[in-house]
């Protein structure tokens, strides 16, 4: 196991408050053969200097600096530079268990070669963790367990953005950093699935990942639930959709934004709801109509974008009293 | 560079810190192929 090489890749923009904390969870590894490409996104404060002050302490750690703003073309010039057989990301303010690499290294040397190894991830704050991220954090550890990340596929992303490693030869097969499209770790995840890799799940915590109210998923606009929703519908086109008679159901704020989508793309579609009183009624040139009729017409796809969750138990119990396939005939948006 | 019998080789050049030299004879065997 120590002679393959582990390239860690991780993009820094102005992380000096917990960058040294970070690259100290690096240098604990029990792996000794890994490189970390760390790419330095144009920061303002002392993050450079850190970088150069543990490159010179450690010739593993290997600083670069970006050439054009942002973290795609940082994850681009991180991996173009990279040597290690195997390929992980690293957040700059998070920090690894011990074992991180090892473990992950151990489940690629034994399976296949479209294999991603994730492992669990734990959300730690000093003010403490929202309920929202701590449902996100069960949501995902219960998927990692049970390895079947892809089921779930178009609801978040369904792979921890720093907790997964694979092959050189995998991720430059599944396109590597090459998209340009935000958010570009659920744009990953799609194209692992698009490219049909097989997920192991790690039963351990390896990543420990650092909530603030400044960090990039909460404040950067590239991650806005809108675009979320337009990779969910880029990748479903393409991927999913089998080309019968599109079904959107439900008509709140997502509803509404995948079908002023499907709009501007031209592609035809019936909008359904359960609510009575936005039956009949006329949205973007659409009339919505009644969930209860429409469900009994066979060869159509579902695209379901309701949240609540008393609904989504209603609309589940009438997908399986028509006997509808998860994900072939319908697929959960929310 | 994907071939295990490199292995050993790859990894002895990355502990002597030689990753540009590892980098440029990865380039020559992905070349090769």
């Amino acid at each position: 196991m120590d002679q393959i090489i582990v390239s860690i890749l991780m993009p820094v923009y102005n992380e000096a408050d917990y960058l040294e904390e970070c690259l100290e969870s690096i240098l604990k590894q029990d792996l000794i053969t890994w490189e970390l490409i760390v790419v330095d996104d144009f920061s303002t404060d002392s993050s450079w200097e850190i970088l150069q002050y543990y490159a010179n302490k450690d010739h593993r750690i290997r600083p670069l600096k970006n050439t054009s703003k942002g973290i795609i073309p940082a994850l681009k010039k991180a991996f173009k530079n990279c040597v290690g057989t195997y390929v992980t990301r690293m957040d700059a303010d998070d920090i690894m268990s011990p074992d991180k690499l090892s473990s992950m290294v151990e489940v690629l040397t034994i399976n296949v070669e479209h294999t991603i190894a994730v492992g669990l991830v734990s959300y730690f704050s000093n003010d403490g963790i929202s309920d929202g991220y701590r449902k996100y954090e069960r949501w995902l550890n219960e998927l990692i367990r049970g390895s079947n990340n892809f089921i779930d596929i178009y609801k978040e992303c369904v792979i921890p953005s720093p907790c997964w490693m694979t092959s050189k030869y995998n991720l430059q097969r599944c396109g590597g950093f090459d998209s340009n499209r935000y958010p570009e770790d659920y744009d990953l995840a799609f194209r692992f699935y698009m490219h049909q890799c097989t997920v192991r799940g790690i039963p351990k915590v390896l990543h420990k990942w650092r909530d603030y109210p400044t960090r990039s998923s909460r404040v950067d606009p590239h991650y806005s639930d809108n675009r979320f929703l337009d990779l969910k519908l880029y990748y479903f086109l393409r991927k999913d959709w089998n080309k019968k008679p599109l079904v959107i159901w439900g008509a709140g704020k997502k509803g509404k934004y995948i079908a002023r989508n499907l709009l501007d793309q031209k592609v035809n579609f019936t909008w359904i709801c359960n609510n009575p009183s936005k039956i009949g009624r006329d949205i973007y040139g659409v009339v919505l109509e009644d969930s209860e009729a429409y469900i009994k017409s066979p060869n159509s796809q579902f695209i379901i974008a309701i949240a609540s969750k008393n609904t989504s138990s209603i609309i589940q119990e009438n997908l399986d009293v028509h006997a509808y396939i998860r994900n072939l005939d319908y697929f959960w948006f929310c | 560079m994907h071939n295990p019998g490199t292995w050993p080789k790859q990894s002895k050049m990355a502990a002597d810190g030689a990753w540009e030299q590892l980098k440029k004879w990865q380039d020559e065997l992905d070349g090769g192929k």
